[in-house]
């Protein structure tokens, strides 16, 4: 049991240090500049998606977090600068889909108002024809 | 952990050691909120039917992100779980709001559709109108026919001869009565598709009362009838009114139908060509009484 107890322990402790350097965040992890470039580009598309008017808050975020992994790549802290960009890159998607979805439900309005007009003006104008047509 | 009571033989213990660690990670401490979290989120989506129809794709993204975040956790890195989870909730969100704007765009589909029949509807009821109105049209012509007898239009050698009696005034006034309207309607309508002929509109009275009263009295009443006429459409041009008091009867003033006969107004419709003007000239010139003077003539 004991013996048994010695052979965890030390296991456990071995993965602890582990676990302990892959926190760290240690220069052996290379750039994440993969993840910082798929960030700017969604960050872009978001932009474009109209994200400023519908989904500022989410645009917000983007943007602060990308900036915040540019500069964790700059003090070479590469897991943390890949952990921002993977996060700025998951803000600004969900910063396009609410733009997309807004325009999306706005068409639906439009049109929904489109029909009413629509319908009032024939109704209106069925009306005046057959007042024309009383004698 | 691995510990157990002497009792439990070695090999157990060992199994369960072994598991323990293997484990080591995931069951050291319970998980963090984030990943509980990030599969609660995660099942309340996959249990959606707006999300699972609509947003298929997306969902899968976010479960396999939840995946890496629970790898995350296998492996024990707590700090990576929880950024791990943190993205697969973003991913579940995605998926949530991915379903709404297609449920948007299919609801957009629907009521293009929906418009598409509205017009169609619309136009279909103005070709159904328009057709209403030639039918009534042709009936209204065949019908004028019969009205024309309800006017007792009369072919004469002067013309075609109407005849508005009494109770379509009001009594000793030259105003129409409502009723009239409709009498009147039927007459513009005849003569508005014959524009070629021209019109005498002769007011009559009976011999009851002084005879000046009585010719500008039907003078009014003549003029009354022009004045209608013009309002349906007819051309004032083609129209010369007179009133001719009680110079001529129809019928003798003796009796009560005699006299209500004797107060009428007579519309003349001339054959094609012939001169309103000239018509009443003539119509002048027919009077008997010379002494009688002028008819009451409008200016």
């Amino acid at each position: 049991m004991a013996l048994m107890g010695q052979g965890i322990a030390r296991a456990a402790l071995a993965l602890v240090g582990v676990g302990a350097l892959a926190a760290a965040g240690c220069a052996s992890t290379p750039p994440p500049r993969e993840s910082l470039s798929q960030a700017e580009l969604s960050l872009e598309e978001a932009q474009q998606a109209g994200a400023q008017q519908h989904a500022p808050l989410e645009l917000y975020q983007a943007r602060e977090q990308l900036e915040q992994a540019k500069r964790a790549m700059e003090e070479e802290e590469h897991v943390r600068a890949r952990r921002l960009a993977e996060s700025a890159l998951a803000s600004a998607r969900l910063a396009s889909t609410r733009a997309r979805t807004a325009e999306a439900q706005r068409d639906a309005e439009a049109m929904e108002q489109n029909i009413e007009t629509l319908r009032a003006e024939l109704a209106g104008a069925r009306d005046t024809r057959r007042a024309e047509e009383e004698p | 952990m691995g510990a157990t009571r002497p009792r439990i033989p070695r090999p157990a213990v060992l199994a369960l050691a072994a598991t323990a660690l293997a484990f080591a990670g995931a069951c050291a401490n319970p998980p963090p909120a984030a990943l509980e979290e990030a599969r609660a989120a995660y099942d309340e989506a996959s249990s959606d039917p707006l999300v699972t129809s609509k947003a298929p794709v997306a969902l899968y993204e976010a479960q396999k992100s939840l995946e890496r975040a629970e790898r995350a956790w296998e492996e024990g890195d707590e700090t990576e779980t929880r950024h791990r989870s943190s993205l697969a909730r973003t991913r579940v969100e995605i998926a949530r709001v991915s379903a709404q704007g297609e449920q948007a765009r299919a609801r957009s589909r629907e009521l293009a559709e929906e418009r598409e029949r509205v017009l169609l509807e619309a136009r279909t009821a103005e070709v159904g109108a328009a057709r209403a109105i030639a039918a009534r049209e042709s009936e209204r012509a065949r019908g004028l026919a019969a009205s024309l007898e309800e006017l007792r239009a009369k072919e004469t050698e002067r013309g075609t001869v109407l005849t508005l009696s009494d109770v379509l005034f009001d009594f000793d006034r030259a105003t129409l009565r409502p009723g009239a309207e409709a009498t009147l309607d039927r007459v513009a309508r005849f003569l508005r598709e014959q524009p070629e002929r021209e019109l005498l509109i002769e007011g009559h009275t009976d011999s009851v009362g002084p005879e000046s009263y009585n010719r500008g009295l039907s003078r009014r009443r003549a003029e009354a009838v022009e004045s209608y006429l013009a309002r349906r459409g007819i051309d004032p041009g083609r129209i010369v009114s007179r009133g001719y008091g009680e110079e001529l009867p129809v019928v003798s003033n003796e009796t009560g139908i005699g006299r209500q006969q004797n107060r009428r107004v007579e519309i003349v419709v001339l054959d094609p060509g012939e001169s309103a003007v000239q018509a009443a000239r003539r119509r002048a010139a027919e009077l008997p009484a010379v002494g009688a003077g002028p008819p009451s003539e409008e200016p």
